[in-house]
């Protein structure tokens, strides 16, 4: 009878035991897939600023004539990375921390899709080119400062 | 900012996407349909000068150049309006955070038109 109860807790010690590990390793893992998701997220926006500034270059060191059709497909390329750029800061950041990276990222569009953007008679406007270099160098570095700031997982 | 309290009839809403385009362009109507200018001209103007609570819902769109916005609504500042009436009368709302960025530029532009009138 006792070895018969001793079997007994025995096996619900290991039972409990593999079911805690389990669980932990879940919760742990949990954890690591929301922190990476958090670095993709923070490389998306990176890549997505390079592209930006990329395309505002040859678009305002440029007037609108010269580039042709170009013109046009810059703009779309402009306006469809802008809003992305938006939408992948508000999946990284809430409240304070996005609001921060929001005053940086109304900025750049003032220097990128302001002024006389998709104007047919725009001339080249390096002053634009200036406010888009420095801007998206504060957003890239907000975002970056932001994103350690996140309180990390337990674990992860 | 929002605006007073008003009973419902006084209030009218306008969804950018829905009513005017998913694809807003840029200042000047010249340019074609999606314009800042239009959509101030078309769809602000009119409502607001027959002294109606204007709700205007942006979310929806491929988002906005900045000069879109600035010639909508910062244009209705070089067209007579004031700051203190837009406050009263004009109301933007968006539920997604991807367009708060845009909700904040509206408010600082018409700050920044009504410096310089």
């Amino acid at each position: 009878m006792v070895m018969f109860s001793t079997f007994l807790a025995a096996l619900m010690g290991a039972l409990i035991a593999s079911f805690a590990a389990e669980f932990i390793k879940s919760f742990v893992r949990g954890g690591q897939i929301v922190e990476l998701r958090r670095d993709q997220n923070l490389l998306e926006i990176e890549k997505t600023i390079e592209s930006i500034v990329k395309y505002g270059e040859e678009y305002w060191s440029n007037d609108a004539k010269n580039l042709g059709d170009k013109d046009r497909i810059l703009q779309a390329k402009i306006n469809a990375n802008q809003h992305y750029l938006s939408e992948v800061i508000a999946a990284l950041f809430e409240g304070e921390t996005k609001h921060d990276c929001d005053m940086q990222f109304s900025r750049l569009m003032k220097s990128l899709t302001g002024d006389s953007f998709s104007e047919l008679d725009r001339v080249k406007n390096f002053q634009n080119l200036a406010g888009l270099y420095l801007h998206s160098s504060k957003l890239r570095n907000a975002a970056r400062q932001q994103r350690s700031k996140l309180k990390r997982r337990f674990l992860s | 900012m929002l605006a007073k309290t008003a009973d419902a009839t006084s209030y009218v809403t306008v969804n950018i996407a829905q009513d005017f385009t998913e694809y807003p362009t840029g200042r000047y109507q010249k340019l074609g349909r999606g314009s800042g200018e239009q959509f101030r001209d078309e769809f602000l103007i009119p409502s607001l000068t027959d002294g109606k609570i204007v709700k205007v819902e942006i979310d929806g769109t491929a988002g906005y150049p900045a000069s879109f916005l600035e010639e909508a609504f910062g244009g209705l500042i070089r067209r007579g309006f004031t700051k203190k009436d837009l406050e009263e009368k004009l109301d933007i709302v968006s539920n997604s955070p991807s367009f708060e960025p845009y909700q904040m530029l509206v408010w600082q532009f018409i700050d920044n038109a009504e410096k310089l009138r």
